[in-house]
């Protein structure tokens, strides 16, 4: 006889239970806990309660059913039946709040949405669920992680609000993401609340524009899950945007009710899964899920059996044996640090060097002759001043101790707030990190061959050539399995940091993680906790992960021994030796070297400390050439104070961007010490006058922002202007171009003047309408390259080019607002098209009507290239209007509702034939087209397409022709026509730009033969390739035309003394991956620097750009003195050859055999 | 040089070459620039075939077995990969680019895995870059699919095996395929044999799936089927083609224009009036009805569609999705392979009709003949396939009409944008769901692939057009499988759903009760035989309900 049902749900971060009774179909008992990653155990303390409010039925008189995403692994062993999360929630719903027309669930790792649809032919209610995949952007752990980095106390947590805060931009795609936003906004001064705020925010975006995979949430929309449940915060973020999107798309609302009534957290929020599954045991026959009872999973338990379930692994333990782990520890334990000993009364002078990093911040001191000092590191607590407030206090104390004096000769700063640092602290030099770590690399070891620094965010190796540096690679925005993700994890475990290596160490085998992204490795290890691996285990992976994210998934680098022999480790995860053992053991591995030599692998002695090791040595440097030091003093740090302020009074107005920007009033004033808590909101007037010693420094996004006064702000935009002219971002320019009139002839037939039959008059009408059709055509993709064709055609055909229109270019703001229409999730390129559409029909419909959108599906590209097997579109570009269209259609026709025609016309340029022919096809029924006519204006589109390629090139052999003249260097982008996109390169170009480096595009180089005879002219002679326009030497699957274009112009670049290659691409670009490695060696085997910048997407990492920007300047400055030497050694020898020559030809007796 | 001479203009220029070259070389500029080269790939020669093993994988096992049986009934020496794992995968992830969709790394990986477990057993890495080769696919674009050539190429200079011989042959390259003719013979008999192991693949594959949810005995499908491999794989292998010169036309021979025509006119007559396979089938039909089933189970039917591979592969590269959906209680409908290669002769049908008219286009009996060719190669192959699915018990599917999948799908994803997963697998999803052949679509999408992730895109229209529709589209990867399970079991659960709601129907429906129908069936082997065929009731896509309905029937003309 069963009594009583037990629904049992096992998330990834909580366990839920209730016991329904049987007869009367009524809870009676209930509970809700955190399991700490260890689900069995806490599930096994259910079992008890759950047992004890039965009134010790037994087991045969219950019946449990489990959901949740750990719950399927203990059914066997609980008798039970699983039941899906989302079905358990659905069956729940339906039963608890059947007017729901949608649920929205935030569980810890899973994000789940329902909604219900009613068909209205049967009544019947359609479910469309969707469920976040193995990627946790988005959810519970987003916030967990967060949290656990503000250090918020979850009470404080649960009562923090969402309306009325400012919010700022954090991305809420991805957790190591929004973690590196937040980072970054919390080292600007931003408080905890407006962080918790936009971090909300950026969840609830997340899952409108993603898990809702397009679809309008219906009302009643119920809120389920801990974080809605417990996060005051979160539910005001719901009610607050839900209603936006109703709004927009016109959703039917009950009269009278205020929308965000429609949107509620039920009672018992956090039980519907278990109640869920409750239901579902009822329709199933009574012999399934019959309970065992406790002892079997208690039994398992006390077995010590969790790890007898796991798979196999066939990984070795991190050390074979004792011994050589042992050996391993001995020889790769830095050397105890013993700070110097002074002699009292003595004056220690010094250069200081400070890395404030991303999530630490340390500081040395250095003596003239480069010895370390003195030095100490700190975990950030999450301002870089008071941080290093607190460091240079504690060396000066080193100091002070043993009654000496210190003397700064000068100050270095490094690491992620270098530059406020240097501002504060009127230092001499703020280098970026990849500089400074390489310059202490080579203080201590001279012979290095590659520096590897792992810092809590950053990933960098750094490969040197006879002490120069020769090829960087960075992480890229992702800061993936890097060392505050050991730390964190270490910590979540219960494990001190310090005592990482000892526990990893102590696993016999560990499970193998995916390299790459850290969200994915999050949930791997709750995965692999349900398999029943142990924290000492899972370390042990974790820590033999690292190696690979380094040298595979950031650097690509599969032999080791091409780079050298000598790598020194550094940075501050160097500490963990669990880490270093892996990473020393797969250098070996893939030190692929058949002179049989074997690599050195060096920890730096002081890896913690790398980085301000190298900011001290600048310091020291410029002092050895005469600078001297205008450091405010360590008095004066100890009375820093300072208030900041990120309001609207900060605001900047200089341009129609009006960012936000921090503000920050440093204060030395004597009695201002003892740091007074950074008070943001500080009423802080721009403009007004400062008080005496107090200095404000503004940390804006570009450099006009960076002054208050407007003449200030006009020589600093006239200096930007100049460096625009004599290095133009050709780029930029394009992007602007391809929108131009390219003023067609007109060639339309006239309009029939008495046309008799009804198709004729049709076609007249058509004809006649032209002059006021507007058309609006989206501003992406290959649009950025086919337009002109596009434009001129249709205004050859008599439609003004003033009613064309165009979306506006891609911004953060045009992105959010139309990218919640969005099902899928393909490239960043392809992502926007839906937001551009949606610009066009909401505000530029808006405004005036449009008729039609044009969104051409290009197929193919012409092509300049010979010897290529076809010059064919992506096919994710290609298929984009396709996906755009069923956004706009599938909840009604928007378009029709508009009174607008969405054509994608299918057109293939590589053949011009069939283009007419499809160009007709596209077009007739819009604008009542005839054969002779289309063919006209497509000659038309020829020629404006043919003009728009001509003057790119003109251009670029411009800036080339300067650049040899003047031995400068140019950056030529290795991208796709969309590159030119500012919203899609992230204003990379801009910034490379302002550094005096003209940028141009694969489009702008030059292919007339002159120029091509030059670079490819030998090759062509000894029959490698048929012309400087043939690829079949460097890549044979040629058929994807912007593929071609990128090797071909990796080519170009590599054969130009004056070019410099920069990869840009985007996460997710099927054709760029394949060709990554063959771009890359024909750039560098050249000895041409070549930059990359991949996986953009549309978060835009500020830092890591700025970094990457950063050491690409210092690359090329490098390079361009090296080019500069070329060239002077060159005008010397063809000034010798000119003096050699005359000598020949002036001997006498030619002159008279000449007369 | 003698001061004394008087030298011309072209001496002068000379001498000043040769001060150019001296004084270049003094100030360090007169190094050669080093230039990126593909590296040359080594060709695989026809004298090298007795020696050579011909390598290749990326399907399912038994197609693998069965166009191993092919090749080696042609003369080569082959032997086929194991079904990509995890372990692949990595290793394709480990020494191929970044950023790689799905089936890139676990193809990839895999060869360089089997390379590395050849190493470590015992074979010189000379015999392996001398004795092997590696046959693939390759085409034309659009996808990333025809640059996988270069990635095999990188991940095994990569991983040591630099030089190793990876040869293509062209998925649309038909008969003329000069760069690989050499090792190969591109012939007629090696499409037939080739294609013929893939359609009894494919049909084999397909009644195993159908037969297995509904097996009485545990594990008498799969045995049934291994035992039918064996036969098949026998008659694949011992295959006589027909050849000119053992026939009576051998006189043709000294007229070598006639006798190449001659030659495929009897190849093709020989497969049209024969009947290759036919004993074999029929053999391996008798053992799969011995298979005792009940099908009067409940179980939804899950039809699969997606990327080409994601569909096809059965390990890790879906997450082993098959046999899971199998454990879940579902019935599973594979997709053919068949449909692809019908996919892309229509393509290339379709491109001729659009080019007509056009520049080297016009003449129309040229038109007519190519159209002519496609069409023939189109109807022959759908015709051999109808013949084998009969001899093996005409329960499989025929595969569905290209032209009628265009006409689906194209309303939604313009059928002329290649790629192969774009308007197909839209138009699948229609066409199974309303012909009633199934209860759930399942899209088996790896991450990363650009045209299915497009028609995921326009899927989200049909799905809203259709209100009865339960489609999932899944991300395939190396990584996360609980998840994607869990994501199917949650559709899965609506499929139940749907299938338990028709059983019902269909009992009520019938006049009988669920318990009469069991007793009528005990009665009578041949409804618990696993090939007997089931009329399809047009209002249910469910198994049991068709057989409820079936059986029902056959209760009333017993009666009768």
């Amino acid at each position: 006889m069963i009594r009583f049902r037990i629904g049992l749900d096992v998330g990834s971060t909580t366990v839920k239970a209730v016991v329904v009774d049987a007869a009367t179909d009524q809870v009676v008992w209930k509970d809700y806990q955190r399991h700490d990653s260890k689900q069995a155990k806490k599930v096994a303390e259910f079992l008890l309660l759950i047992e004890e409010a039965m009134g010790g039925a037994g087991a045969d008189e219950a019946r449990m059913f489990v959901t949740g995403s750990g719950g399927a692994a203990l059914v066997p062993l609980l008798g039970a039946k699983f039941v899906q999360e989302v079905n358990a929630v659905s069956l729940a719903v339906e039963k608890l709040f059947p007017q729901a027309g949608s649920v929205i669930e935030l569980g810890g790792q899973d994000a789940k949405i329902i909604i219900f649809k009613e068909d209205p032919a049967t009544g019947r209610k359609k479910k469309i669920p969707s469920m976040n995949d193995k990627c946790a952007g988005g959810t519970g752990s987003v916030i967990d992680k967060i949290n656990a980095k503000l250090n918020i106390p979850a009470s404080e947590l649960c009562a923090m609000g969402y309306r009325g805060i400012k919010l700022h931009p954090v991305a809420g795609k991805c957790g190591v993401f929004a973690e590196t936003d937040i980072n970054g906004l919390q080292k600007q001064g931003v408080p905890p609340d407006e962080l918790m705020a936009s971090l909300f925010e950026a969840i609830i975006q997340q899952n409108l524009s993603v898990l809702t995979r397009g679809n309008t949430l219906r009302p009643h929309v119920l809120l389920l899950g801990g974080p809605n449940t417990y996060i005051k915060g979160m539910v005001e973020a719901w009610k607050v945007n839900i209603p936006k999107v109703w709004e927009e798309r016109k959703v039917a609302l009950p009269e009278g009710v205020d929308p965000e009534e429609l949107i509620l957290v039920p009672g018992d929020a956090q039980y519907f899964a278990a109640l869920g599954a409750v239901e579902f045991g009822r329709e199933e026959p009574e012999n399934v899920g019959v309970y065992r009872g406790s002892e079997p999973l208690r039994a398992h338990l006390e077995g010590g059996t969790s790890g007898r379930q796991r798979p196999k692994s066939s990984r070795r333990p991190l050390a074979r044996s004792v011994q050589e782990r042992d050996a391993f520890i001995e020889r790769f334990t830095p050397e105890r640090f013993e700070p110097a000993r002074f002699e009292a009364g003595s004056v220690v002078r010094a250069f200081l060097g400070v890395d404030g990093g991303s999530t630490s911040t340390k500081a040395v001191l250095l003596s003239g002759e480069g010895e370390v000092l003195v030095k100490t590191y700190g975990l950030s607590k999450g301002n870089p001043i008071e941080d290093t407030k607190s460091r240079l206090q504690e060396l000066r104390e080193a100091v002070d101790a043993q009654g000496a004096t210190l003397e700064i000769l000068g100050a270095g700063t490094t690491g992620y707030a270098k530059d406020i640092l240097r501002d504060v602290l009127k230092a001499d030099a703020a280098i970026v990190e990849t500089v400074a770590h390489t310059e202490s690399a080579l203080h201590f070891y001279k012979d290095a061959d590659v520096v590897c620094d792992v810092g809590g965010q950053d990933i960098k190796i750094i490969v040197l050539k006879n002490g120069k540096v020769k090829d960087f690679k960075l992480n890229t925005q992702c800061s993936a399995g890097n060392g505050y993700f050991l730390q964190s994890t270490a910590a979540n475990f219960g494990v001190d940091v310090r005592d990482y290596a000892a526990t990893a160490f102590g696993a016999e085998e560990f499970p193998e993680f995916g390299y790459g992204c850290a969200v994915f490795m999050q949930s791997d290890i709750v995965d692999f906790q349900r398999q029943g691996w142990a924290p000492a285990e899972i370390m042990a992976g974790l820590a033999a992960v690292l190696p690979k994210n380094i040298w595979i998934y950031v650097s690509q680098i599969p032999n080791l021994a091409k780079l050298g022999r000598n790598f020194v480790l550094q940075g501050g995860t160097q500490h963990n030796l669990a880490a270093v053992k892996a990473q020393v053991d797969f250098i070996h591995t893939r030190f692929n070297d058949d002179t049989g030599v074997k690599p050195n692998v060096f920890v730096h002695k002081h890896c913690g400390e790398s980085g301000a090791i190298g900011a001290a040595l600048e310091a020291a440097r410029l002092h050895a050439r005469g600078h001297r030091t205008e450091f405010i003093g360590l008095d004066s740090v100890a009375r820093i104070s300072y208030t900041s302020a990120r309001n609207e009074s900060t605001r900047c107005y200089f341009c129609k961007n009006k960012c936000l920007r921090t503000f920050i009033d440093v204060s030395l004033k004597e009695g201002g010490g003892g740091a007074p808590p950074a008070d943001t909101q500080a009423p802080v007037v721009p403009g007004d006058k400062l008080p005496e010693e107090t200095r404000r420094l503004i940390l804006a996004t570009c450099e006009k922002g960076t002054v208050e006064d407007v003449n200030a702000m006009r020589k600093i935009k006239a200096g930007l202007d100049d460096a625009k002219k004599t290095s133009p971002d050709l780029s930029a320019l394009a992007a602007k171009r391809a929108w131009g009139d390219f003023k067609p002839a007109v060639v339309a037939d006239p309009a029939p003047a008495r046309p008799l039959f009804r198709a004729a008059r049709e076609r007249a009408e058509k004809i006649r309408a032209r002059e006021v059709l507007r058309i609006g055509i989206p501003r992406v993709l290959n649009a950025y390259s086919t337009t002109p064709f596009f434009t001129a055609y249709l205004s050859s055909l008599g439609i003004p080019h003033k009613n064309l229109v165009f979306s506006d270019f891609t911004s953060e703001t045009l992105y959010k607002e139309g990218a919640k229409r969005g099902s899928i999730d393909p490239c960043f390129p392809s992502k926007v098209g839906i937001p551009h559409v949606h610009n066009l029909l909401y505000r530029h419909h808006a405004k005036s009507p449009l008729q039609a959108i044009v969104f051409p599906m290009v197929d193919a590209l012409p092509s300049p290239l010979v010897g290529i097997q076809a010059s064919r579109a992506c096919p994710t570009v290609t298929a984009t209007p396709e996906a755009v269209k069923a956004a706009f259609t599938k909840e009604g026709d928007v378009f029709a509702e508009r009174g607008i025609a969405y054509l994608c016309p299918f057109v293939d340029f590589s053949n011009r034939d069939l283009l007419v022919r499809q160009m007709m096809q596209g077009f007739v029924e819009l604008l009542g087209l005839g054969e002779a006519e289309n063919a006209r204006a497509c000659e038309e589109g020829w020629k404006a397409l043919d003009a728009f390629m001509d003057g790119m090139r003109a251009e670029g052999r411009e800036v080339l022709r300067q650049l040899e003249k003047e031995a400068r260097i140019g950056i030529v982008v290795l991208g796709r026509p969309y590159h030119n996109d500012p919203g899609i390169n992230h204003e990379i170009l801009e910034e490379l730009q302002k550094h005096g480096y003209p940028i141009l595009t694969q489009d702008h180089l030059p292919i007339e033969a002159e120029t091509l005879e030059p670079l490819f002219g030998e090759e062509v002679a000894v029959g490698l390739i048929e012309s400087g326009l043939d690829i079949r030497d460097v890549w044979k699957n040629a058929y994807s035309e912007n593929t071609n274009r990128k090797v071909w112009a990796a080519k170009f670049v590599a054969r130009h003394p004056n070019l410099v290659g920069l990869e840009l691409s985007n996460f997710k670009c099927g054709h760029d991956a394949p060709i990554y490695s063959v771009v890359e060696e024909i750039v560098e085997k050249s000895g041409t620097p070549f930059f990359a910048f991949k996986d953009i997407d549309e978060n835009k990492p500020v830092g890591s750009i700025r970094i990457r920007v950063e050491t690409i300047t210092y690359f090329l400055k490098r390079y361009r003195d090296d080019v500069v030497v070329r060239r002077n050694k060159e005008l010397r020898v063809e000034e010798q050859l000119r003096a050699f020559e005359e000598a020949l030809r002036a001997d006498p007796r030619r002159a008279a055999v000449v007369a | 040089m003698t001061p004394n001479t008087l030298l011309n203009d072209a001496e002068i220029a000379d001498r000043v070459d040769a001060e150019r070259k001296r004084l270049m070389q003094e100030a360090g500029l007169a190094e050669p620039p080093r230039h990126f080269r593909r590296p040359a790939e080594r060709a695989f020669t026809a004298r090298e075939r007795p020696t050579t093993t011909l390598l290749f994988g990326g399907l399912t096992v038994k197609h693998e077995a069965l166009v191993k049986a092919a090749l080696e009934g042609q003369g080569y020496l082959c032997a086929s990969l194991a079904t990509p794992d995890v372990k692949a995968f990595q290793l394709g992830k480990e020494y191929g680019n970044n950023g790689q969709c799905n089936p890139t790394y676990f193809t990839v990986g895999n060869l360089v895995k089997h390379l590395q477990e050849m190493r470590e057993g015992g074979t010189p890495k000379e015999t392996i870059l001398n004795d092997y080769v590696f046959l693939t696919a390759g085409a034309c674009g659009p996808c990333r699919f025809g640059m996988y050539e270069a990635e095999y190429r990188l991940a095994l200079r990569n991983s040591g095996f630099d030089g190793f011989r990876v040869i293509l042959f062209q998925q649309k390259g038909g008969l003329s395929q000069s760069d690989v003719e050499a090792g190969l013979r591109m012939d007629l008999d090696f499409f037939l044999g080739i294609v013929g192991a893939i359609a009894i693949g494919d049909l084999l594959n397909e009644v195993g799936y159908q037969i297995r949810p509904y097996e009485t005995v545990e594990g008498s499908t799969d045995r049934a089927l291994a035992e039918c491999m064996k036969i098949v794989e026998a008659a694949v292998k011992e295959r006589r083609y027909w050849s000119l010169e053992k026939s009576g036309f051998r006189f043709l021979k000294g007229w070598p224009a006639a006798a190449r025509r001659a030659q495929t006119i009897g190849k093709f007559s020989a497969q049209i009036f024969g009947h290759p396979y036919r004993d074999a089938l029929e053999q391996s039909r008798r053992i799969l009805a011995a298979v005792e089933v009940d099908r009067t189970r409940l179980r939804p039917i899950v039809k699969i569609t997606g990327e080409f591979w994601a569909q096809t592969t059965e390990g890790d590269g879906n997450f082993k999705m098959f046999r899971f959906l199998e454990g879940e209680g579902a019935e599973v409908l594979v997709e053919p392979v068949a449909t692809w290669l019908l996919y892309m002769l229509w393509q290339s049908r379709q491109g001729q009709k659009d080019r007509f008219g056009l520049k080297g286009n016009r003449n129309p009996f040229r038109h007519l003949y190519r159209l002519g060719r496609l069409s023939l190669a189109g109807w022959m192959f759908t015709r051999e396939y109808g013949r084998w699915l009969k001899a093996l018990g005409g329960t499989a599917h025929a595969p569905v009409s290209q032209l009628h999948l265009q006409r689906l799908g194209h309303p939604h994803y313009n059928s002329r944008a290649q790629g192969g997963e774009g308007h197909l697998e839209v138009a699948k999803n229609i066409y199974y769901s309303n012909a009633k052949l199934c209860h759930m679509v399942l899209s088996l999408k790896p991450f990363g692939c650009m045209p299915s992730t497009q028609s995921d895109g326009a899927q989200a229209a049909v799905v809203s057009r259709y209100s009865d529709m339960v489609y999932l589209p899944v991300e395939t990867s190396g990584e996360g499988e609980i998840n994607a399970h869990s994501r199917v079991q949650m559709a899965l659960g609506e499929a139940r759903r749907k299938a338990k709601e028709e059983l019902a129907r269909a009992v009520e429906e019938s006049g009988r009760s669920l318990d009469e129908i069991r007793a009528f069936v005990a009665g009578r082997p041949e409804l618990r035989s696993g090939l007997t065929p089931l009329p399809h009731h047009r209002r249910y896509a469910g198994t049991a309900a068709n057989f409820v309905a079936h059986v029902a029937s056959l209760m009333k003309g017993a009666r009768a």
